[in-house]
């Protein structure tokens, strides 16, 4: 997956992007007219939004006839770990627990 | 294919070897650590552990056989789990130290390319609302 232009959890920032995400969870996809609705702003404004969702990979539009057609890809909200750090701190963690069940615990 | 180097960790208890052996091998207590399952100290048996929903680990399940058991000092089982191409294999071992028991963790068998990825998309609504509370929560940190 290449870098998005824009962080996604910077995108995430604002609470109208954030309802833009939330109307689409919703409705899985909408048109720039439907999500204007749902926005008491200027259609100029609402662009910006999309344009800064688009760029972090959240938003995918995509042309249907004469209109844009978004829908969410959260795949950039995913983290990925590199399996060996994440399994190492996977067991460290099991370890402490154990520590501290075997601690607190008269078997 | 290009495994990983093994990941090998350890930690030293003070409790009794065949204390901390059934920690290690007995499902009850297993699940107070691990993650609750079938799991039985039997060669050759399979078992499934299953991940808690209310913690942030990243496997819906877990799943492998016994491969060898010499108690109260080893215990290899296979370790599988749907984000890992291939079959891993975990090693506990228990070892008699002034200070008490080590019990060492080797997991091996990782392949280059694995990675474990945390969130799936494809979980719901309720999952989205979840994830959406987090990052508001991680924009506050």
């Amino acid at each position: 997956m290449k870098k998005p232009k824009v962080d996604p959890f910077k995108a995430l920032a604002d609470p109208r992007r954030r309802k833009i995400i939330q109307l689409l969870l919703v409705s899985s996809s909408l048109s720039l007219h439907a999500i204007t609705e749902n926005f008491d702003m200027s259609r100029q404004a609402l662009t910006r939004h999309i344009n800064t969702l688009q760029e972090s990979g959240i938003l995918k539009p995509e042309t249907k006839g004469r209109e844009t057609i978004y829908h969410l890809d959260l795949e950039p909200l995913k983290e990925v770990y590199d399996v060996v750090s994440y399994y190492h701190s996977f067991w460290e963690n099991k370890l402490d627990k154990l520590d501290q069940l075997m601690n607190t615990k008269k078997a | 294919m290009k495994l990983m180097p093994p990941i090998a960790i350890e930690k030293t208890y003070k409790q009794p070897i065949d204390e901390v052996w059934k920690y290690i091998t007995n499902q009850t207590y297993l699940a107070q650590w691990l993650m609750p399952g079938n799991f039985e100290p039997i060669v050759g048996k399979s078992y499934r552990f299953d991940c808690p929903p209310d913690e942030n680990e990243c496997s819906d399940f877990v799943f492998g056989e016994i491969l060898d058991v010499q108690a109260p000092h080893t215990i290899k089982f296979t370790w599988n789990t749907a984000q890992l191409h291939n079959t891993t294999v975990v090693t506990f071992s228990l070892v008699e130290t002034n200070d008490g028991v080590t019990f060492k963790i080797a997991h091996e068998g990782f392949a280059e390319q694995d990675k474990i990825e945390c969130e799936k998309h494809e979980m719901g609504w309720a999952h989205h609302q979840n994830l959406i509370e987090k990052i508001v929560k991680h924009e506050k940190a």
